[in-house]
Protein backbone atom coordinates (compact mmCIF):
# COMPACT_ATOMS: atom_id res chain seq x y z
CA UNK A 1 0.00 0.00 0.00
CA UNK A 2 1.39 3.46 -0.64
CA UNK A 3 1.66 6.52 1.60
CA UNK A 4 -1.72 8.16 -0.19
CA UNK A 5 -4.06 4.82 0.22
CA UNK A 6 -2.43 4.47 3.95
CA UNK A 7 -3.02 8.50 4.98
CA UNK A 8 -6.76 7.85 3.06
CA UNK A 9 -7.57 4.91 5.59
CA UNK A 10 -6.18 6.74 8.71
CA UNK A 11 -8.04 10.03 7.91
CA UNK A 12 -11.31 7.72 7.08
CA UNK A 13 -10.79 5.81 10.72
CA UNK A 14 -9.66 8.95 12.31
CA UNK A 15 -13.42 10.71 11.36
CA UNK A 16 -15.30 7.62 12.33
CA UNK A 17 -13.46 7.84 16.04
CA UNK A 18 -14.09 11.34 16.37
CA UNK A 19 -17.55 11.00 15.35
CA UNK A 20 -18.17 7.75 17.72
CA UNK A 21 -17.08 9.86 21.35
CA UNK A 22 -19.22 9.87 23.63
CA UNK A 23 -19.33 12.56 25.85
CA UNK A 24 -21.19 10.88 28.73
CA UNK A 25 -18.87 8.64 29.00
CA UNK A 26 -16.11 10.77 30.32
CA UNK A 27 -15.19 10.94 33.85
CA UNK A 28 -17.88 13.60 35.78
CA UNK A 29 -17.23 15.15 38.73
CA UNK A 30 -18.97 11.93 41.05
CA UNK A 31 -16.30 9.71 39.72
CA UNK A 32 -13.50 11.96 40.44
CA UNK A 33 -14.90 12.18 44.18
CA UNK A 34 -14.70 9.02 44.58
CA UNK A 35 -11.62 8.17 42.61
CA UNK A 36 -10.12 10.92 45.52
CA UNK A 37 -11.58 9.52 48.30
CA UNK A 38 -10.54 5.87 47.42
CA UNK A 39 -7.02 6.59 46.37
CA UNK A 40 -5.93 9.80 48.06
CA UNK A 41 -7.84 9.91 51.63
CA UNK A 42 -7.75 6.43 52.35
CA UNK A 43 -4.13 6.27 51.50
CA UNK A 44 -3.85 9.17 53.98
CA UNK A 45 -5.94 7.62 56.71
CA UNK A 46 -3.72 4.06 55.63
CA UNK A 47 -0.85 5.80 56.12
CA UNK A 48 -1.31 8.05 59.41
CA UNK A 49 -2.66 4.07 61.49
CA UNK A 50 0.33 2.96 60.09
CA UNK A 51 2.34 5.63 61.36
CA UNK A 52 0.60 5.57 65.02
CA UNK A 53 1.42 1.65 64.91
CA UNK A 54 5.28 2.41 64.35
CA UNK B 1 8.26 9.65 3.43
CA UNK B 2 8.46 6.32 3.96
CA UNK B 3 5.30 4.40 4.84
CA UNK B 4 6.06 1.27 6.04
CA UNK B 5 3.04 -0.91 5.74
CA UNK B 6 1.78 -3.75 3.09
CA UNK B 7 -0.31 -5.81 2.25
CA UNK B 8 -4.16 -4.94 1.47
CA UNK B 9 -6.41 -2.26 3.02
CA UNK B 10 -8.71 -4.47 5.57
CA UNK B 11 -5.71 -6.41 6.74
CA UNK B 12 -3.70 -3.43 7.21
CA UNK B 13 -6.60 -1.55 9.24
CA UNK B 14 -6.80 -4.82 10.97
CA UNK B 15 -3.25 -4.77 11.78
CA UNK B 16 -3.05 -1.48 12.63
CA UNK B 17 -5.98 -1.39 15.27
CA UNK B 18 -4.67 -4.21 16.85
CA UNK B 19 -1.20 -3.49 17.61
CA UNK B 20 -2.43 -0.08 18.68
CA UNK B 21 -0.56 2.18 15.73
CA UNK B 22 -4.24 3.59 14.96
CA UNK B 23 -6.92 3.93 17.53
CA UNK B 24 -10.09 1.94 17.95
CA UNK B 25 -13.72 2.93 16.72
CA UNK B 26 -16.53 2.71 19.21
CA UNK B 27 -17.45 -0.49 17.16
CA UNK B 28 -14.60 -2.12 18.30
CA UNK B 29 -14.22 -1.04 21.70
CA UNK B 30 -16.51 -3.67 22.93
CA UNK B 31 -14.92 -4.98 26.72
CA UNK B 32 -17.19 -4.26 29.01
CA UNK B 33 -16.80 -3.52 33.07
CA UNK B 34 -16.41 -7.01 34.13
CA UNK B 35 -13.92 -7.93 30.94
CA UNK B 36 -11.71 -4.94 31.78
CA UNK B 37 -11.81 -6.46 35.77
CA UNK B 38 -10.67 -9.85 34.45
CA UNK B 39 -8.21 -8.69 31.61
CA UNK B 40 -6.95 -6.16 34.35
CA UNK B 41 -6.67 -8.83 37.48
CA UNK B 42 -5.62 -11.02 34.80
CA UNK B 43 -2.10 -9.12 34.22
CA UNK B 44 -2.02 -7.96 38.14
CA UNK B 45 -1.38 -10.77 39.62
CA UNK B 46 2.06 -12.41 39.08
CA UNK B 47 4.71 -13.81 40.93
CA UNK B 48 6.62 -11.11 40.99
CA UNK B 49 4.55 -9.09 43.68
CA UNK B 50 6.26 -11.75 46.31
CA UNK B 51 9.67 -10.46 45.38
CA UNK B 52 8.16 -7.23 46.04
CA UNK B 53 6.55 -7.43 49.30
CA UNK B 54 10.10 -9.24 50.52
CA UNK B 55 12.17 -5.69 49.66
CA UNK B 56 9.71 -3.90 52.15
CA UNK B 57 10.22 -6.72 54.79
CA UNK B 58 13.76 -5.26 55.00
CA UNK B 59 12.38 -1.92 56.03
CA UNK B 60 9.04 -2.54 57.68
CA UNK B 61 6.97 -4.96 60.12
CA UNK B 62 4.28 -6.36 59.11
CA UNK B 63 1.49 -4.31 59.93
CA UNK B 64 2.91 -0.74 59.12
CA UNK B 65 4.62 -2.70 55.76
CA UNK B 66 0.68 -3.79 55.56
CA UNK B 67 -0.61 0.02 55.52
CA UNK B 68 2.35 1.65 53.14
CA UNK B 69 1.91 -1.22 50.75
CA UNK B 70 -1.50 -0.45 50.56
CA UNK B 71 -1.05 3.02 50.63
CA UNK B 72 1.40 3.53 48.45
CA UNK B 73 -0.18 1.06 45.68
CA UNK B 74 -3.37 2.93 45.43
CA UNK B 75 -1.45 6.35 45.19
CA UNK B 76 0.84 4.92 42.13
CA UNK B 77 -2.66 3.81 40.56
CA UNK B 78 -4.24 7.02 41.48
CA UNK B 79 -1.57 8.87 39.32
CA UNK B 80 -1.33 6.39 36.71
CA UNK B 81 -4.93 6.94 35.95
CA UNK B 82 -5.47 10.21 36.10
CA UNK B 83 -2.27 10.63 33.33
CA UNK B 84 -3.67 8.63 30.90
CA UNK B 85 -7.22 7.24 31.20
CA UNK B 86 -9.31 10.49 30.54
CA UNK B 87 -7.57 10.82 27.18
CA UNK B 88 -6.82 6.69 26.53
CA UNK B 89 -10.34 5.61 26.76
CA UNK B 90 -12.31 8.56 24.90
CA UNK B 91 -9.99 8.02 21.61
CA UNK B 92 -9.43 4.40 21.91
CA UNK B 93 -5.57 5.03 21.85
CA UNK B 94 -2.30 3.56 24.09
CA UNK B 95 -0.44 5.51 26.12
CA UNK B 96 2.41 5.82 24.19
CA UNK B 97 0.09 7.95 21.39
CA UNK B 98 -1.52 9.80 24.76
CA UNK B 99 1.98 11.09 25.62
CA UNK B 100 2.42 12.57 22.09
CA UNK B 101 0.56 16.12 23.18
CA UNK B 102 3.09 16.67 25.91
CA UNK B 103 6.26 15.18 24.43
CA UNK B 104 5.46 15.37 20.52
CA UNK B 105 5.31 13.12 18.07
CA UNK B 106 8.77 11.67 18.43
CA UNK B 107 9.26 12.74 21.71
CA UNK B 108 6.60 10.18 22.94
CA UNK B 109 8.68 7.25 21.76
CA UNK B 110 10.72 8.27 25.15
CA UNK B 111 7.29 6.25 26.50
CA UNK B 112 8.24 3.29 24.10
CA UNK B 113 11.70 3.24 25.47
CA UNK B 114 10.70 3.28 29.36
CA UNK B 115 7.66 0.42 28.48
CA UNK B 116 10.48 -1.79 26.67
CA UNK B 117 13.06 -1.35 29.45
CA UNK B 118 10.18 -2.22 32.26
CA UNK B 119 8.73 -4.98 30.36
CA UNK B 120 12.26 -6.41 30.02
CA UNK B 121 12.68 -5.66 33.49
CA UNK B 122 9.81 -8.16 34.79
CA UNK B 123 10.31 -10.20 32.38
CA UNK B 124 14.12 -11.10 33.77
CA UNK B 125 12.73 -10.75 37.47
CA UNK B 126 10.06 -13.48 36.26
CA UNK B 127 12.72 -15.74 34.35
CA UNK B 128 15.52 -15.66 37.01
CA UNK B 129 12.81 -16.78 39.45
CA UNK B 130 11.66 -19.36 37.28
CA UNK B 131 14.80 -20.94 36.78
CA UNK B 132 15.28 -21.01 40.32
CA UNK B 133 12.16 -22.96 41.03
CA UNK B 134 13.20 -25.30 38.64
CA UNK B 135 16.62 -26.06 40.28
CA UNK B 136 15.38 -26.13 43.45
CA UNK B 137 12.91 -28.96 42.70
CA UNK B 138 16.12 -30.70 41.38
CA UNK B 139 17.93 -30.20 44.17
CA UNK B 140 15.30 -31.07 46.68
CA UNK B 141 14.64 -34.27 44.32
CA UNK B 142 18.64 -34.53 44.87
CA UNK B 143 19.05 -35.20 40.91
CA UNK B 144 21.74 -32.36 40.97
CA UNK B 145 24.00 -31.05 43.65
CA UNK B 146 23.48 -28.44 45.88
CA UNK B 147 26.21 -26.29 44.77
CA UNK B 148 25.50 -25.86 41.42
CA UNK B 149 22.83 -23.64 41.70
CA UNK B 150 25.03 -20.71 40.49
CA UNK B 151 25.43 -22.74 36.86
CA UNK B 152 21.98 -24.17 36.60
CA UNK B 153 20.18 -20.96 37.37
CA UNK B 154 21.06 -19.15 34.50
CA UNK B 155 20.87 -21.89 31.92
CA UNK B 156 17.49 -22.76 33.28
CA UNK B 157 16.10 -19.24 33.02
CA UNK B 158 17.92 -18.97 29.33
CA UNK B 159 16.36 -21.74 28.43
CA UNK B 160 12.83 -21.14 29.22
CA UNK B 161 13.16 -17.98 27.70
CA UNK B 162 13.94 -20.04 24.17
CA UNK B 163 10.39 -21.66 25.34
CA UNK B 164 8.86 -18.59 25.78
CA UNK B 165 10.15 -17.43 22.10
CA UNK B 166 8.81 -20.75 20.50
CA UNK B 167 5.55 -21.07 22.05
CA UNK B 168 4.93 -17.42 21.03
CA UNK B 169 6.17 -18.19 17.54
CA UNK B 170 2.27 -19.63 16.48
CA UNK B 171 1.40 -16.00 17.39
CA UNK B 172 -0.51 -14.33 19.50
CA UNK B 173 -3.31 -16.43 19.80
CA UNK B 174 -0.98 -18.44 22.04
CA UNK B 175 -1.45 -15.55 24.30
CA UNK B 176 -5.50 -16.24 24.90
CA UNK B 177 -6.57 -17.71 28.25
CA UNK B 178 -3.04 -17.57 29.47
CA UNK B 179 -3.62 -14.58 31.85
CA UNK B 180 -6.65 -16.03 33.44
CA UNK B 181 -4.75 -19.46 33.79
CA UNK B 182 -1.80 -17.41 35.24
CA UNK B 183 -3.79 -15.24 37.85
CA UNK B 184 -5.73 -18.21 38.71
CA UNK B 185 -2.67 -20.52 39.82
CA UNK B 186 -1.07 -17.14 41.28
CA UNK B 187 -3.99 -16.58 43.36
CA UNK B 188 -3.83 -20.61 44.54
CA UNK B 189 -0.19 -20.14 45.20
CA UNK B 190 -0.84 -17.88 47.21
CA UNK B 191 -3.62 -18.98 49.36
CA UNK B 192 -1.36 -21.90 49.82
CA UNK B 193 1.88 -19.58 51.04
CA UNK B 194 -0.17 -18.03 53.89
CA UNK B 195 -1.70 -21.37 54.94
CA UNK B 196 1.94 -22.49 54.86
CA UNK B 197 3.08 -19.68 56.64
CA UNK B 198 0.19 -20.00 59.39
CA UNK B 199 0.75 -23.47 60.25
CA UNK B 200 4.67 -23.91 60.13
CA UNK B 201 5.20 -20.26 61.54
CA UNK B 202 2.39 -19.18 63.30
CA UNK B 203 0.84 -16.04 62.65
CA UNK B 204 1.70 -14.13 66.13
CA UNK B 205 5.66 -15.05 65.32
CA UNK B 206 4.77 -13.63 61.63
CA UNK B 207 3.22 -10.51 63.19
CA UNK B 208 5.70 -9.91 65.43
CA UNK B 209 8.68 -10.39 63.70
CA UNK B 210 11.05 -7.37 63.42
CA UNK B 211 12.00 -5.85 59.65
CA UNK B 212 14.96 -7.59 58.26
CA UNK B 213 17.34 -4.66 57.68
CA UNK B 214 15.50 -1.40 58.72
CA UNK B 215 17.22 2.23 59.01
CA UNK B 216 18.06 3.97 61.89
CA UNK B 217 15.25 6.48 60.76
CA UNK B 218 11.48 5.20 61.37
CA UNK B 219 10.20 7.12 59.07
CA UNK B 220 12.97 6.68 56.12
CA UNK B 221 11.84 3.01 56.36
CA UNK B 222 7.92 3.24 56.27
CA UNK B 223 8.27 6.17 53.12
CA UNK B 224 10.43 4.01 51.64
CA UNK B 225 7.88 1.13 52.04
CA UNK B 226 5.24 3.76 50.48
CA UNK B 227 7.78 4.74 47.79
CA UNK B 228 8.19 1.29 46.28
CA UNK B 229 4.66 0.02 46.42
CA UNK B 230 3.92 3.42 44.71
CA UNK B 231 6.80 2.88 42.35
CA UNK B 232 5.43 -0.25 40.92
CA UNK B 233 2.13 0.94 40.05
CA UNK B 234 3.44 3.31 38.28
CA UNK B 235 5.13 0.71 35.71
CA UNK B 236 1.10 0.11 35.45
CA UNK B 237 1.49 3.47 32.98
CA UNK B 238 2.28 1.41 29.06
CA UNK B 239 -0.49 -1.03 30.35
CA UNK B 240 -3.37 0.85 31.05
CA UNK B 241 -3.40 2.55 27.48
CA UNK B 242 -3.44 -0.72 26.36
CA UNK B 243 -6.33 -1.84 28.60
CA UNK B 244 -9.16 0.76 28.17
CA UNK B 245 -8.67 1.79 24.79
CA UNK B 246 -10.52 -1.37 24.17
CA UNK B 247 -13.72 -0.18 26.61
CA UNK B 248 -16.24 2.47 25.35
CA UNK B 249 -15.09 5.44 27.90
CA UNK B 250 -13.68 6.43 30.92
CA UNK B 251 -16.60 5.86 33.28
CA UNK B 252 -16.30 2.08 32.29
CA UNK B 253 -12.61 1.94 32.91
CA UNK B 254 -12.30 3.92 36.17
CA UNK B 255 -12.81 1.05 38.42
CA UNK B 256 -12.05 -1.91 36.87
CA UNK B 257 -8.61 -0.22 36.56
CA UNK B 258 -8.46 0.63 39.75
CA UNK B 259 -9.24 -1.92 41.50
CA UNK B 260 -7.79 -4.76 39.01
CA UNK B 261 -4.74 -3.20 39.10
CA UNK B 262 -4.06 -2.03 41.90
CA UNK B 263 -5.60 -4.28 44.99
CA UNK B 264 -4.00 -7.51 43.40
CA UNK B 265 -0.55 -6.01 43.56
CA UNK B 266 -0.51 -4.73 47.22
CA UNK B 267 -2.55 -8.20 48.24
CA UNK B 268 -0.14 -10.42 46.83
CA UNK B 269 2.61 -8.36 48.08
CA UNK B 270 1.38 -8.64 51.56
CA UNK B 271 2.16 -12.48 51.11
CA UNK B 272 5.71 -11.72 50.04
CA UNK B 273 6.22 -9.46 53.25
CA UNK B 274 4.71 -12.20 55.62
CA UNK B 275 6.52 -14.57 54.28
CA UNK B 276 9.70 -12.61 54.29
CA UNK B 277 9.30 -12.05 57.85
CA UNK B 278 8.42 -15.25 58.50
CA UNK B 279 11.54 -16.65 56.72
CA UNK B 280 13.71 -14.41 56.72
CA UNK B 281 16.67 -15.77 54.81
CA UNK B 282 14.18 -16.09 51.85
CA UNK B 283 13.76 -12.22 51.28
CA UNK B 284 10.00 -13.05 50.31
CA UNK B 285 11.11 -15.85 47.34
CA UNK B 286 8.98 -18.70 48.03
CA UNK B 287 11.45 -20.77 45.69
CA UNK B 288 13.98 -20.40 49.41
CA UNK B 289 11.15 -22.12 51.60
CA UNK B 290 8.60 -23.90 50.08
CA UNK B 291 10.41 -27.39 50.15
CA UNK B 292 11.50 -26.01 54.19
CA UNK B 293 8.18 -25.75 55.41
CA UNK B 294 6.12 -28.05 53.16
CA UNK B 295 8.36 -30.84 52.41
CA UNK B 296 9.13 -32.28 48.71
CA UNK B 297 5.57 -33.49 48.56
CA UNK B 298 3.64 -29.90 48.99
CA UNK B 299 6.75 -27.92 47.64
CA UNK B 300 8.10 -29.50 44.87
CA UNK B 301 4.17 -29.31 43.08
CA UNK B 302 4.10 -25.41 44.50
CA UNK B 303 7.32 -24.75 42.90
CA UNK B 304 6.24 -26.37 39.75
CA UNK B 305 3.29 -24.28 39.95
CA UNK B 306 5.68 -21.06 40.11
CA UNK B 307 7.75 -22.32 36.72
CA UNK B 308 3.99 -22.60 35.10
CA UNK B 309 2.78 -19.45 36.52
CA UNK B 310 6.10 -17.16 35.11
CA UNK B 311 6.30 -18.65 32.31
CA UNK B 312 3.01 -17.69 31.09
CA UNK B 313 3.55 -13.97 32.44
CA UNK B 314 6.56 -13.96 30.64
CA UNK B 315 4.28 -14.72 27.51
CA UNK B 316 2.34 -11.74 27.94
CA UNK B 317 5.39 -9.29 29.06
CA UNK B 318 6.96 -11.04 25.81
CA UNK B 319 4.05 -10.18 23.50
CA UNK B 320 3.91 -6.56 25.12
CA UNK B 321 7.49 -5.96 24.42
CA UNK B 322 6.86 -7.31 20.52
CA UNK B 323 3.85 -4.73 20.35
CA UNK B 324 5.91 -2.03 21.56
CA UNK B 325 8.68 -2.75 18.42
CA UNK B 326 5.65 -2.82 16.64
CA UNK B 327 4.76 1.01 17.44
CA UNK B 328 8.09 2.06 15.32
CA UNK B 329 6.94 3.49 12.05
CA UNK B 330 10.52 2.36 10.82
CA UNK B 331 9.17 -1.41 12.20
CA UNK B 332 5.49 -0.91 11.38
CA UNK B 333 4.87 -4.07 8.83
CA UNK B 334 8.95 -4.64 8.13
CA UNK B 335 9.61 -6.90 11.29
CA UNK B 336 7.95 -10.66 11.09
CA UNK B 337 6.39 -11.86 14.16
CA UNK B 338 9.08 -13.97 15.08
CA UNK B 339 11.55 -11.67 14.97
CA UNK B 340 9.43 -9.34 17.19
CA UNK B 341 9.11 -11.49 19.80
CA UNK B 342 13.00 -12.49 19.44
CA UNK B 343 13.78 -8.61 19.76
CA UNK B 344 11.54 -8.58 22.93
CA UNK B 345 13.32 -11.59 24.91
CA UNK B 346 16.73 -11.37 23.60
CA UNK B 347 17.50 -8.48 26.63
CA UNK B 348 16.06 -10.24 28.73
CA UNK B 349 18.03 -14.03 27.95
CA UNK B 350 21.24 -11.29 28.37
CA UNK B 351 20.13 -10.04 31.91
CA UNK B 352 18.69 -13.63 33.15
CA UNK B 353 21.96 -15.73 31.68
CA UNK B 354 24.90 -12.96 32.77
CA UNK B 355 23.16 -10.87 35.47
CA UNK B 356 20.72 -12.42 36.92
CA UNK B 357 21.84 -12.74 40.47
CA UNK B 358 22.65 -9.40 40.75
CA UNK B 359 19.85 -7.98 39.47
CA UNK B 360 17.95 -10.24 41.60
CA UNK B 361 19.60 -8.85 44.27
CA UNK B 362 18.99 -5.38 42.98
CA UNK B 363 15.42 -5.12 42.38
CA UNK B 364 14.78 -2.08 44.74
CA UNK B 365 16.72 -0.28 42.03
CA UNK B 366 14.70 -1.58 39.08
CA UNK B 367 11.96 0.08 41.14
CA UNK B 368 13.33 3.14 41.74
CA UNK B 369 13.87 3.68 38.01
CA UNK B 370 9.92 2.89 37.54
CA UNK B 371 9.79 5.69 39.84
CA UNK B 372 12.52 8.01 38.29
CA UNK B 373 11.19 7.59 34.69
CA UNK B 374 7.09 7.29 35.26
CA UNK B 375 6.59 9.53 38.16
CA UNK B 376 7.86 12.86 35.53
CA UNK B 377 5.79 11.68 33.01
CA UNK B 378 2.42 11.11 34.86
CA UNK B 379 2.99 14.94 36.33
CA UNK B 380 3.40 16.09 32.67
CA UNK B 381 0.10 14.37 31.54
CA UNK B 382 -1.90 15.55 34.76
CA UNK B 383 -1.15 19.28 34.26
CA UNK B 384 -1.60 19.11 30.73
CA UNK B 385 -5.02 17.99 31.11
CA UNK B 386 -6.31 18.92 34.53
CA UNK B 387 -4.28 22.47 34.99
CA UNK B 388 -3.75 23.90 31.84
CA UNK B 389 -6.93 21.85 30.74
CA UNK B 390 -5.74 21.25 27.00
CA UNK B 391 -7.87 18.77 25.25
CA UNK B 392 -5.96 16.57 22.31
CA UNK B 393 -6.38 16.43 18.96
CA UNK B 394 -6.70 13.28 17.64
CA UNK B 395 -5.45 13.92 14.20
CA UNK B 396 -2.77 15.58 16.24
CA UNK B 397 -1.94 12.34 17.53
CA UNK B 398 -1.60 10.13 14.68
CA UNK B 399 -0.93 13.03 11.66
CA UNK B 400 2.53 14.03 12.12
CA UNK B 401 5.05 16.19 10.08
CA UNK B 402 5.70 20.43 10.04
CA UNK B 403 2.47 22.59 10.69
CA UNK B 404 0.41 19.96 12.75
CA UNK B 405 -0.29 20.17 16.68
CA UNK B 406 2.32 17.73 18.22
CA UNK B 407 5.15 18.61 15.95
CA UNK B 408 6.99 21.09 18.05
CA UNK B 409 10.50 20.84 17.34
CA UNK B 410 11.10 18.64 15.35
CA UNK B 411 8.59 15.84 16.25
CA UNK B 412 10.02 17.23 19.89
CA UNK B 413 8.54 19.55 22.26
CA UNK B 414 11.33 21.11 24.37
CA UNK B 415 8.94 22.07 27.10
CA UNK B 416 7.76 18.40 27.91
CA UNK B 417 11.49 17.31 27.60
CA UNK B 418 12.60 20.05 30.37
CA UNK B 419 9.82 19.46 32.77
CA UNK B 420 10.51 15.34 32.27
CA UNK B 421 14.52 16.46 33.35
CA UNK B 422 13.42 18.28 36.19
CA UNK B 423 11.17 15.54 37.70
CA UNK B 424 14.00 13.01 37.24
CA UNK B 425 16.29 15.71 39.37
CA UNK B 426 13.60 16.26 41.83
CA UNK B 427 13.47 11.69 42.34
CA UNK B 428 17.64 11.49 41.99
CA UNK B 429 17.76 14.28 44.31
CA UNK B 430 15.37 13.19 46.77
CA UNK B 431 16.37 9.35 46.38
CA UNK B 432 19.24 8.01 44.95
CA UNK B 433 17.91 4.80 42.92
CA UNK B 434 21.31 3.19 43.52
CA UNK B 435 21.88 3.39 47.13
CA UNK B 436 18.89 4.44 48.61
CA UNK B 437 20.11 7.16 50.44
CA UNK B 438 18.09 9.99 50.95
CA UNK B 439 17.96 13.91 51.20
CA UNK B 440 15.04 15.93 53.02
CA UNK B 441 12.69 16.13 53.13
CA UNK B 442 12.30 12.71 51.37
CA UNK B 443 10.93 11.17 54.25
CA UNK B 444 8.28 13.02 54.89
CA UNK B 445 6.94 13.55 50.83
CA UNK B 446 8.67 10.55 49.41
CA UNK B 447 10.30 10.63 46.24
CA UNK B 448 7.56 9.43 43.56
CA UNK B 449 5.06 12.71 44.44
CA UNK B 450 7.21 15.45 44.50
CA UNK B 451 8.68 14.20 41.18
CA UNK B 452 5.36 13.82 39.67
CA UNK B 453 4.44 17.49 40.87
CA UNK B 454 7.77 19.36 40.11
CA UNK B 455 7.53 17.91 36.32
CA UNK B 456 4.12 19.02 36.14
CA UNK B 457 4.46 22.21 37.64
CA UNK B 458 7.75 23.13 35.44
CA UNK B 459 5.68 21.70 32.16
CA UNK B 460 2.87 23.52 33.24
CA UNK B 461 4.31 27.15 33.84
CA UNK B 462 6.63 26.72 30.71
CA UNK B 463 3.92 25.83 28.67
CA UNK B 464 2.22 28.60 29.72
CA UNK B 465 4.19 31.54 29.56
CA UNK B 466 7.08 30.28 27.53
CA UNK B 467 5.33 28.47 24.15
CA UNK B 468 1.89 30.24 24.58
CA UNK B 469 1.45 30.32 21.06
CA UNK B 470 1.89 26.55 21.02
CA UNK B 471 -0.85 26.27 23.29
CA UNK B 472 -3.30 27.90 21.04
CA UNK B 473 -2.13 25.81 18.43
CA UNK B 474 -3.03 22.81 19.82
CA UNK B 475 -6.55 24.19 21.16
CA UNK B 476 -7.07 24.89 17.47
CA UNK B 477 -5.81 21.38 16.34
CA UNK B 478 -8.71 20.44 14.60
CA UNK B 479 -7.84 23.22 11.61
CA UNK B 480 -4.72 21.99 11.34
CA UNK B 481 -3.64 21.01 7.79
CA UNK B 482 -1.53 17.31 8.26
CA UNK B 483 1.54 17.19 5.83
CA UNK B 484 3.39 14.24 6.17
CA UNK B 485 2.10 10.91 7.67
CA UNK B 486 4.88 9.51 9.29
Amino acid sequence: MDSQAYRDALEKRLAIVEAGIDESASLNGNDYLLLWAATAVLPAVLLFVGWWWV
Amino acid sequence: MVVGVSGDNGGLEARASAEGWWPLTQGERNWGTVALMGVSVSAAVATWVFIIGGTVAFYLDAVAGSMAMIAGSLVGILLVVLAVLPVASRFGIDSIAALRPQMGNRGAYFGLVLMTLSVVGWNSVLMIFLGRASVEILVSLGLVADGSRGLLVPLFSVASIVGVWFVLRRGPEAMQKTGTAVAAVVTLLGVFIVVLLVKEVGWSTIMDAEPLAPSSSKLYNYTTGFEMLAAINLAWWPYVGGLVRSTSGARKALWPVVIGLGLPVSALSLIGLFAALAVPESGGDPTKFLIELGGVSAGVPALAFIILANFGTALVGTYIAALGLAQVPSFQGRLSWNLSTALGILPVAVVAGLFGSQFFDNIGVFLAFLGVTFAPICGIQIADYYVLKRRPSLRGMFIHGPGTPYHYWRGFNPVGIVGLLAGVATYMYLLNPLTYESNPPYEYVSATLPAAFVAGLVYAVLMKWVMPSERTAVKDASAAEPSVVD
